[in-house]
């Protein structure tokens, strides 16, 4: 029931159209006019999602906002599916394969279900936040 | 006297003004109508500002009224299910302006929003 602009997150100069809904959806909204998602708004609800998993942790970017802050996420659409590539930070210490696993289900599941498109699948990179400070102390 | 239908000709200078009233009047209506849905953040007038109703001395961002279709820009909440909101506006929108309504989510503002990132 949603159609998401076939472009990646970080450049979408334009709104695709919506295809009529092949889904599931009991709105009976087709026929009364389109659906557009951005794929930037696709972005920001996997990277909420992914905050709200215990131990991760939002980090800022840096070097002048070359490297972005996480959590990050770089989605791909095709059609009314989406593939997901995510950066998250985890405190130390931190059961890093758990979290990751937590944010790969949740990201499946909540965010598929609070954005109507089907995410397939979701590639997670953890990064553990915090060791630096440590070994200089 | 001309139906109904006959309004999308260019009337004389007495009547633009009315049609102009008309649909400011419509397109304020239609703003308070979208942001009173739960879950919608805001409007956006697009990348390039470019969505917008206008207006003698000022211009409604995400609003766009044509001739049978209403465009309707929005930035929602993060957490508010994208399917039901969408509905609710496209149901808030449509009775008050008749004809198509297309809908954008623009983005979505969150905890991880761009406001905060």
């Amino acid at each position: 029931m949603v159609a998401v602009a076939e472009l990646t997150a970080t450049a979408a100069p334009t709104v695709a159209p919506a295809a009529p809904a092949p889904d599931d959806a009991p709105s009976g909204a087709e026929g009364r006019g389109q659906l557009s998602v951005r794929a930037q708004a696709l972005q920001h609800i996997v990277e909420s999602v992914a905050l709200e998993v215990p131990r991760v942790r939002r980090t800022s970017g840096s070097l002048a906002g070359v490297r972005s802050g996480t959590p990050h996420a770089s989605v791909h659409v095709r059609g009314t599916t989406a593939r997901v590539s995510l950066d998250v930070a985890v405190a130390w210490p931190a059961p890093v394969s758990d979290v990751a696993a937590q944010v790969r289900s949740a990201v499946l599941d909540r965010a598929s279900e609070l954005s109507g498109v089907r995410i397939t699948a979701v590639d997670v990179n953890v990064t553990v936040s915090g060791i630096d400070e440590r070994r200089a102390s | 006297m001309t139906g109904p239908s006959e309004t999308s000709v260019v009337p004389p200078a007495d009547g633009t003004r009315e049609v102009e009233e008309v649909h400011e009047d419509l397109a304020d209506r239609v703003a308070e109508a979208v942001l009173s849905v739960p879950g919608v953040h805001a409007l956006h007038g697009g990348v390039l500002g470019e969505v917008a109703t206008y207006l003698p001395g000022r211009r409604v961002a995400g609003i766009r009224l044509l001739e049978g279709v209403t465009q309707v820009h929005l930035v929602l909440d993060w957490d508010a299910p994208m399917s039901a909101t969408i509905d609710e506006v496209r149901a808030r929108v449509s009775a008050l302006a008749p004809g198509v309504v297309h809908l954008a989510v623009e983005d979505v503002q969150g905890p991880a929003g761009p406001a905060e990132g």
